[in-house]
């Protein structure tokens, strides 16, 4: 064993000493034969070829003896790699093409490999994440969207197993001021007690919330505590401003964690009997070690049965538990997953392209490898050596790919949406360069094994008897090239086809029509502070010596109402008009809400729940933004506080829930008291009617984005319902609608000094409520583009080789008469037929495939028959470009110069 | 130089090999000529494949080699038994014998006429 050891070490490090050494040995060898041959009475010269002769391959003996000394593996990989090294750098220019094609081939799917592992593979941030799960309620579309109920969460604490905490959060616009006194407007999560327990972080600095802690505390996130505390070390305990009112600190969460995303701060909800049954809330809950998430949806639909029919829908609540990692990622996963496609796809191009570089290099060098195998090198060893080489060339393709991927990862973070989840940083993790040696490797196989199994054919053998000019070897390699360059288009079609697809849906969304006059508009968005217009009264002390409050939101109204008038009589305002949601803003979502129909039986289980989102607009909105008054009317300014309520529907909600029915005259009664006079809902916003009579539909508008259906609306007037949070909308009459951004400034601060705004000009939101899409489209454009070019390179590689290879058959058709003009259309037919196989092959896998992009589209087929005639088209337009040259260069083969060279 | 050349059995030749140099050490070209000399020219080694064969044998540490000299002055490399080499060396006759005698009986002949014992007659 230890004598096995030292000689394979001696081998190993004493290399050309063992070399040396066994030349001696076999020189000896012969020597010695020579000498008994001379001994025996043959004349010293004819001894010495004789002994030499008889010996037979002085070099295979020696292969035979490094290969039976078990150091065979890392000796004849060095030697294999001595090999490629030479060759290659024998050839820097296919060296080079090589290696850029294969760069990137695999810097694209390393990139899109890395973007896959961000998003959709690597854990959590948190302890123990996989014990981490969303917890949601089927809603009555069937999907697992619908949120919790504050009502539901104190039974799911309490009378559970499977759990080892539960909480709940929503979040809403908060404002934290500084030291200095400036107001900074940050996300704020209303969450529970246990809602640091359930992510189980390690806090900065502090705590998280306690069991039963009143809710006064707040816990900062570690950027709000940096930037705008200065990371104060001695800020626990102390007292900060907060939207509304005084709070001291208990903790700062620790770096990185803002869940469930952007927060800047945390404190703990208010259980207030108004919110008890809206449903309105996500749920997070930590499983208990080695609880299965089956077992816990099981336990919770138990307990589904004793909580009981929800108020809104009469309905048992069914709970469903996800993955936290699910529910983050979301509607993403597809979209991920097609751009990493498109990369892999990319690469498997660039592998064949390169292969057939190899292929048509490794033709010319048939005669070197047949040399090579006449003096005894084994067929292993050949193979060997060329996979060798093109591993060398995927290994410098992956390195440098790696580089190139992680340029490319920053240029897709700077262009990427910025509400794309966990692409803050995309990590180069063990993953990823597990991945990128996997994928070197198998590239190295995939491009080198075609060539290097057709070289070292032993059919070469017959090959060098003849001379060198027979055309039994050059058929392997001929036909194996022809399939990949098919297989190439096919894979090019494929890609373009998708891309194609994505950009027609695309252009079908930015002509989308939206459902409302959006030119030359602004906005703006206003959350009027709590200090600057106040709605709290407070009276004379009650029996019990507790002050009495009383409120009304009359005040915010009447502000709005005093900045519209203000705005609409600037010069240069065409129309304007208060809106609780801008279109298409999709930060500015409102959450569905339920309502009842008055005079409509009782709803049972059975009957899926109302809901509408709605929304709080001035009455002239309609008119001045196109939405049409499809039937009744539109809010007229006679409908204000004090007024029967009055609401107008969308074209959906008629739809949904009056199907065949005219809704005008209806009457809308509400079963939640959010926006009622309570102690929490009142800080948001007021809603002064408990029922509302329907007096008109108008047509639907585009709220969220242009891609998703619109969803049922009910607009009040915002008399009706008054909300601290609106904009202004404001249609300009010059084409630049920025140019009136100051004007509308100055009168904003004429009302109120210290109301912050923030501006938006309608072509960014147009433009921001695409970027995933665009971006989507971009990417995979880039890389059909890309895939297109590789191709065409391809297609022109064996044309250029089969026509030198034909050369002399094409100066002998010349010699008997063909045409020039004939022999271009020889070659061109032949780049049409690889291009139409491939086109075929391309066109079928696409038809296959086509589910793949069907989330991705809007308003197109997913076999489009447009994209569908125009890729075939452009490939083979491309396949026959390609061809041209090659066939220009036969065209003007001179039948007398080539035969004569003959 | 009158007998046919026989071809050594696969897996023979390593046991040729040892056996040449139980007797004292021989670089590669004396192991060739003792193993013919032994058989009587019978058995032919073939020249290519004796020093894979001592290679394998020498990195399985059942033989050693030095540097010596050897007739015309020339340096050759010298082979000898190592204890392991010994002990194969007898197990493998051994086994050689047991497996000719089985294969003598299943051809119904005398162990003298089979395998090596009869080459060297």
């Amino acid at each position: 064993m230890l004598a096995k050891l030292l000689d394979t070490i001696r081998a190993v490090l004493g290399r050309s000493r063992f070399e040396s050494e066994l030349d001696a040995e076999l020189t000896d060898h012969i020597a010695k034969y020579a000498d008994d041959l001379v001994a025996q009475g043959v004349p010293p010269e004819e001894a010495q070829r004789r002994a030499r002769r008889e010996f037979g391959g002085v070099e295979k003996v020696k292969d035979e003896v490094r290969d039976s000394r078990a150091v065979t593996l890392a000796d004849s990989v060095l030697r294999h790699l001595r090999f490629a090294w030479r060759a290659l750098s024998r050839s820097p220019v296919f060296a080079l093409t090589a290696i850029a094609s294969l760069t990137l081939g695999l810097g694209a799917s390393l990139a899109g490999f890395s973007v896959v592992n961000a998003v959709l593979l690597r854990a959590l941030p948190y302890p123990h994440a996989d014990r981490l799960v969303a917890l949601r309620t089927v809603a009555p579309d069937g999907k697992p969207t619908g949120l919790i109920a504050p009502r539901d969460m104190p039974r799911i604490y309490e009378n559970t197993t499977t759990l080892d905490g539960a909480a709940v959060c929503f979040y809403t616009e908060g404002r934290i001021v500084g030291r200095d006194g400036t107001a900074h407007n940050m996300g704020r999560y209303g969450v529970t007690d246990q809602f640091f327990q359930v992510f189980d972080v390690p806090m900065a600095l502090g705590r998280g919330f306690r069991r039963n802690e009143p809710p006064v505390s707040v816990v900062l996130s570690y950027s709000t505590w940096r930037d705008i505390f200065g990371s104060d070390p001695k800020i626990l305990g102390k007292v900060i401003e907060v939207e509304n009112g005084s709070r001291p600190v208990v903790g700062v969460a620790p770096e990185g964690f803002d869940f469930p995303g952007h927060a800047g701060y945390w404190t703990l909800m208010r259980h207030s009997a108004g919110y008890a049954n809206l449903r309105g809330y996500q749920a997070y809950l930590r499983l208990k070690p080695g609880v299965r998430r089956e077992r816990a949806e099981s336990e919770l639909a138990a307990l589904s049965r004793d909580l009981g029919p929800d108020a809104n829908t009469h309905r048992l609540v069914r709970f469903v538990v996800q993955p936290l990692l699910n529910y983050v990622v979301g509607d993403l996963k597809p979209t991920v997953i097609l751009l990493f496609s498109a990369t892999a796809i990319l690469l498997l191009i660039a592998c064949i392209n390169v292969a057939n570089l190899l292929l048509s290099r490794g033709t010319a060098r048939t005669r070197e490898m047949a040399l090579r195998q006449a003096l005894g090198a084994g067929r292993t060893r050949i193979f060997g050596h060329l996979l060798t080489e093109s591993l060398l060339l995927s290994a410098a393709g992956g390195v440098l790919g790696l580089a190139l991927a992680a340029g490319g990862i920053g240029v897709f973070l700077r262009i990427a949406p910025a509400d794309i989840p966990r692409l803050a940083t995309v990590p180069v993790d063990w993953t990823v360069l597990l991945f990128a040696l996997a994928g070197t490797l198998l590239t190295g196989l995939l491009i080198g094994f075609a060539p290097a199994w057709s070289l070292s054919h032993p059919g070469l053998r017959a090959f060098v008897n003849d001379g060198g000019r027979g055309a039994s070897a050059g058929v392997r390699p001929h036909r194996t090239f022809g399939a990949l360059v098919v297989a190439e288009i096919g894979l090019a079609v494929l890609l373009v086809i998708g891309a194609g697809l994505l950009i027609r849906s695309y252009h079908n969304l930015v002509i989308a029509d939206p459902g409302f006059r959006s030119e030359r508009m602004v906005s703006v968005f206003i959350n009027v502070p709590f200090d600057a217009v106040n709605v709290y009264t407070v009276g004379p002390p009650d029996a019990r010596g507790r002050p009495q409050v009383t409120g009304s939101y009359a005040p915010i109204a009447e502000y709005f109402r005093e900045l519209e008038n203000r705005i609409g009589a600037l010069s240069g305002v065409e129309a304007v008009s208060a809106t609780s949601s801008v279109p298409l803003n999709s930060q500015q979502g409102d959450g569905l809400q339920a309502f009842t129909v008055m005079g409509r039986p009782a709803p049972d289980a059975t009957v899926a729940q109302s809901q509408a989102t709605f929304r709080s607009v001035s009455p002239n909105f309609f008119s001045a933004f196109g939405v049409r008054v499809i039937a009744g009317r539109g809010l007229a300014p006679s409908d204000r506080r004090g007024a029967p309520g009055a609401v107008v529907v969308n074209e959906t909600f008629a739809r949904r829930y009056f199907p065949g029915e005219n809704p005008v005259g209806h009457t809308l009664a509400y079963p939640t008291n959010l926006w009622r006079f309570t102690e929490v809902g009142f800080q948001y916003g007021e809603r002064v009617v408990d029922q509302t009579q329907i007096v008109g539909v108008v047509s639907d508008v585009k709220y969220v984005t242009l891609a998703e259906p619109p969803v049922p609306s009910i607009y009040f007037s915002n008399e009706q319902l008054t909300l601290r949070r609106n904009n202004i909308v404001v249609r300009t009459a010059q084409a630049n609608p920025a140019a009136l951004i100051p004007a509308i400034r100055r009168e904003i601060d004429a009302v109120h000094k210290s109301v912050p705004a923030e501006f938006s000009l309608y072509n960014q939101i147009f433009s921001a409520s695409l970027t995933r899409q665009r971006f989507g489209m971009s990417l995979l454009t880039i890389f059909g583009a890309l895939a297109l070019a590789l191709a065409a390179v391809g297609i022109y590689g064996l044309m250029s080789y089969s026509v030198a290879q034909r050369a002399s058959e094409i100066a002998v058709r010349a010699a008997l008469g063909a045409s020039a003009g004939q022999v271009l259309s020889l070659i061109l037919r032949r780049g049409a037929q690889l291009g139409l196989a491939g086109i075929a092959i391309g066109v079928g896998a696409a038809v296959i495939l086509r589910r793949a992009v069907a989330s991705q589209l809007y308003e197109i087929s997913t076999l489009d028959p447009a994209v569908f005639l125009l890729v075939p088209l452009t490939l083979l337009a491309v396949a026959l470009l390609a061809s041209y040259v090659p066939a220009r260069r036969a065209a003007k083969i001179d039948p007398a110069v080539m035969l004569r060279a003959e | 130089m009158a007998k046919p050349a026989v071809e050594i059995l696969q897996g023979t030749l390593d046991m040729l090999i040892l056996k040449a140099v139980s007797l004292g050490p021989l670089h590669g070209y004396a192991v060739m000529k003792r193993i013919q000399q032994i058989s009587g020219g019978a058995l032919q080694v073939p020249q290519g494949s004796l020093y894979p064969a001592l290679a394998r044998l020498q990195h399985g540490g059942f033989l050693k080699s030095r540097w010596g000299d050897s007739e015309n002055n020339r340096k050759s490399k010298f082979y000898e038994l190592t204890a392991a080499g010994r002990k194969r060396l007898q197990k493998e006759t051994t086994d050689w014998r047991q497996l000719t005698e089985a294969i003598g009986e299943v051809l119904g002949t005398s162990t003298l006429e089979t395998g090596l014992a009869n080459t060297k007659s």
